[in-house]
């Protein structure tokens, strides 16, 4: 005999006695009486997870899911306040890489930048903060004949979003990827422009520094053994500790790599 | 309304309530056809009702509830200050004072008695938001007011007409003391219209009746309500439940709530909530004891006459030197759209999670919103008149989503939106848009109601420029929470684009529909005056209501007509329900093996 307690869970008395119960897949959590949430699966999403105006919450809140570890349906979803761990392990997080000028070839350097789609048109969005800089540094590139590469996540693809940001002025000749991998040289495509060109320096802009960034810049130099420049502030993430950490982990990517990655200013890159 | 048993005739008894009941509505009437404010006329931002001779709430229209409860304290105020002698037939009294049962000091109480033959029978009273109080700031909601004496006039109660006289030479004081003397001459005098009116009629129903008549009646009405409600909350089982709300500004304040439903009673205890504070946020004991109240009201008794009946069951405790019970000199100019709502949030959200533990009530639990932002202007107008009014949007909110249907959309608020070419024509402002606002609802099975988003500048303004004050709650956590896994609504927000290329786009002939084409630096607003010049946008979103259930298992053809309807993006479709959509049509294969594949991540397989 089943009693719906509300949506999706209910209390199931059978020869285990009274107990409390998925409704979907008749998953147990617990006995009658005591609380399901310990017996649930627990995720925790930036707010945006809920959509695109919660931005306003990220950074101090986050949005906790409770579901049934059987079949996944969503049991809660509350926005709960952010744990203070990102500040504490801010506080002993490692010193991020001191900014050192660098020159480079204009005819074998490339600018790649990461996921300025039109979404970060948005100013709610963290990679907004991004476009005044790079689409300075842009300029100053073109006018020096250096190739520039966008790449746009490919979910976009197909929709609004795909274009790349307008204030960054795409030309046509530039070209556009959509890789679907957070390592854009998933899918070979980019490695179809570079390679061509005699690429030796690529330049990584773009959002954000713990997730594009940190993996393209890795296998840039891991994989490609391309020389790496990751502008301090050509790139950014949702949180200062994201970014901070981030730049600090490609300073100390093991077997020499970290030597291949270089950490200078939008305006300490001169071209020659 | 259910027949009662006892010595009236039914038949009678339906009579007489529902003539009362369309008194206090007629009431309601008159102060929109006399009032001439935006507020008055347009937006129900008033309060009418009828008392019976000892202050118990007789029958009220369609008012809030809060007020509803407070007319009743300021009845039995001025019966504790006058004195049954002290009050004589034709007398009107005037009240404003928070600290003995206004709300703040904006919401101008005016108090009838109704006397038959000589004896005190009942009351009529109203309440109009007057559009300046003489506070602080232009329109009387002041966020640098640190005591209630930066927050204007206060009157604990006095008679504007004694006897049958008018008695100008205060009323013009009382005028003059405000920045719209004429403004809040007229909202007064549509008070005394109102109760007039009132007056008349229920001494109509005395003559034709008889007082013994009416008096059981009325008993009768009130008793009915308690009897119905009671029976309703003892069905209920016993139990504790907890809440704590938020305003989160430059400081922050946090309400505490336990709820303890003992038999047919409902304890509602804010013990624990945070200290009073220095900003104008603070809720009186009875305006806390009146929220209680209108979330009784709108929750276990939507359906019963709105008396003296629903208060009964209801306990407060809110310990003094509180938030929720401050002492004076503590400032309250804001109270209404801040304190009361986080109030209110927690006490709707403690009596919904008392429903859903009954398998009659759970039907009616649904989700939350309380989020809202308002704004007052004030300047010269196009014709060169100094003036002060409200922008207010905060009727357009998107109400809680429902065990059944989805929540209301621009429709959560008790009161009206004003309308947008009356305020242009009358104001130096012009709207850019008022429109829902696209994925701004809590997603569910049943999504939350859209809230409204709204962008203003100012337009033929001779000083090219107004004054603006922002207010209402601010803060995040109680912005539309979701139940039983519904995600939460977009929170209400108030911002001011500095800076914008407006003029030049306007003279591009550019649409000017999205805040991003705009340019400028956008800057979200607390509680704060603030300056809104030519180029730049004023831009406001009303929160919108949590959803109800698991997103995934929303009905795709809801989620279709939702983009149909420009509520939803694709994007979200199909990043939060799951839904493949192209172009007016559902790819059903395509958005059943995403939803699979969405609630495989959920278990962690990605």
């Amino acid at each position: 005999m089943s009693y719906l307690l509300r949506e999706n869970l209910e209390l199931f008395t059978g020869p285990q006695g009274a107990e409390i119960r998925c409704a979907k897949c008749q998953h147990v959590f617990c006995r009658a009486g005591e609380d399901w949430k310990p017996a649930s699966r627990v995720r925790l999403l930036p707010p945006t997870a809920a959509g695109p105006l919660m931005s306003e919450a990220s950074g101090k809140y986050v949005l906790q899911q409770n579901t049934c570890p059987s079949c996944g349906v969503l049991l809660d979803t509350d926005l709960i306040e952010e744990k203070k761990d990102g500040k504490e392990a801010k506080e002993q997080a490692p010193k991020n890489p001191e900014p050192m000028r660098i020159e480079v070839d204009r005819r074998t350097t490339a600018i790649l930048v990461l996921d300025l789609s039109a979404r970060c048109e948005d100013p709610k969005l963290t990679c907004h903060a991004l476009l005044p800089g790079v689409a300075g540094f842009l300029e100053k590139a073109r006018a020096a004949g250096i190739l520039v590469v966008f790449s746009v996540s490919a979910s976009q693809r197909g929709t609004p979003m795909e274009k790349v940001a307008r204030p960054l002025q795409r030309r046509e000749n530039e070209p556009v990827i959509y890789p679907d991998g957070f390592d854009k040289f998933t899918g070979e495509g980019l490695q179809r422009i570079l390679e061509p060109r005699g690429i030796k320096t690529v330049i990584i802009t773009g959002s954000a520094t713990n997730v594009a960034v940190l993996y393209t810049a890795t296998a840039a130099a891991r994989i490609h053994r391309y020389e790496v420049i990751v502008p301090v502030d050509g790139v950014n993430a949702r949180t200062q500790y994201a970014h901070d950490y981030s730049l600090y982990q490609l300073s100390v990517l093991p077997g020499g790599v970290y030597k291949l990655i270089h950490f200078p200013t939008l305006g300490m890159i001169g071209f020659k | 309304m259910a027949l009662p048993s006892g010595s009236v005739d039914p038949i009678t008894f339906e009579i007489l309530s529902h003539r009362l009941y369309q008194i206090a509505k007629e009431m309601g009437t008159t102060l929109e056809r006399v009032g001439g404010t935006v507020n008055t006329t347009q937006q129900k931002d008033y309060m009418a009702a009828l008392y019976r001779a000892d202050g118990e709430i007789l029958s009220a229209g369609e008012s809030i509830g809060m007020h509803m409860a407070c007319g009743g304290f300021a009845v039995k105020k001025i019966l504790e200050r006058f004195g049954n002698d002290g009050v004589a037939p034709d007398d009107v009294f005037l009240l404003n004072d928070p600290y003995v049962a206004a709300v703040h000091q904006s919401d101008l109480f005016m108090i009838s008695p109704i006397h038959y033959h000589d004896r005190l029978v009942a009351w009529s009273a109203t309440f109009v938001h007057v559009m300046d109080i003489g506070a602080l700031s232009p329109g009387g909601n002041s966020p640098g007011a640190t005591e209630i004496f930066h927050e204007g006039i206060r009157i604990a109660g006095i008679k504007l007409i004694e006897g049958g006289t008018f008695r100008k030479d205060l009323f013009e004081m009382i005028i003059n003391m405000t920045r719209q003397p004429t403004m809040v001459g007229l909202d007064l005098k549509c008070e005394i219209a109102a109760n007039n009116v009132a007056k008349s009629r229920v001494q109509e129903m005395f003559s034709q009746y008889g007082p013994e008549l009416i008096d059981a009646v009325t008993k009768k009405m009130i008793q009915h309500a308690e009897d119905v409600l009671r029976k309703r909350i003892a069905e209920i089982p016993d139990g504790v439940w907890k809440e704590t709300s938020a305003i989160e500004a430059d400081e922050s304040w946090k309400v505490n709530l336990v709820l303890r439903k003992i038999g047919d009673r409902l304890i509602f205890d804010f013990t624990g909530s945070d200290p009073q504070a220095s900003k104008g946020i603070n809720l009186p004991y009875h305006a806390t004891f009146g929220v209680c109240f209108s979330a009784v009201l709108s929750t276990l008794a939507y359906d019963l006459p709105k008396n003296h009946g629903i208060f009964r069951p209801i306990e407060v405790i809110a310990p003094k030197g509180t938030i929720v019970n401050p002492q004076p000199p503590a400032p309250v100019s804001m109270n209404t759209t801040s304190g009361a709502k986080i109030v209110l949030y927690a006490a709707s959200s403690t009596l919904m999670q008392a429903l859903a533990t009954h398998q009659r009530w759970k039907s009616e639990v649904m989700a939350m919103t309380v989020g809202r932002r308002n704004i007052r202007h004030a300047g010269i107008n196009q014709y060169g008149t100094y003036y002060v009014s409200n922008l207010s949007q905060t009727p357009v909110d998107g109400g809680g989503a429902r065990s059944f249907q989805d929540g209301v959309d621009s429709g959560g608020g008790t009161k009206s939106c004003p309308n947008v070419e009356w305020i242009e024509r009358n104001f130096p402002v012009l709207y850019l848009f008022r429109r829902h606002a696209r994925d701004s609802a809590g997603a569910g099975k049943f999504r939350g109601g859209v809230g409204v988003e709204t962008a203003f500048v100012i337009n033929d303004a001779p000083e090219r420029k107004i004054k603006g004050v922002a207010y209402g709650v601010v803060g995040l956590k109680n912005s539309g929470q979701g139940v039983f896994g519904g995600y939460p609504g977009a929170p209400a927000v108030v911002e001011l684009s500095k800076g914008t290329r407006l003029r030049e786009l306007i003279a591009e002939g550019a649409a000017l529909d999205r805040m991003q084409d705009l340019g400028g630096q956008m800057n979200a607003l607390p509680y704060c005056n603030f300056e809104v010049t030519e180029n730049d946008v004023l831009y406001t979103r009303q929160s919108s209501g949590g959803g109800y259930g698991d997103p995934l298992e929303r009905d795709a053809e809801m989620v279709l007509k939702d983009i149909v309807l420009g509520l939803v993006s694709t994007e979200a479709a199909r990043e939060i329900y799951g839904v493949i959509i192209y172009g007016d049509k559902i790819d059903i294969e395509a958005t059943e093996r995403l939803r699979k594949s969405m609630r495989e991540a959920r278990l962690g397989s990605d």
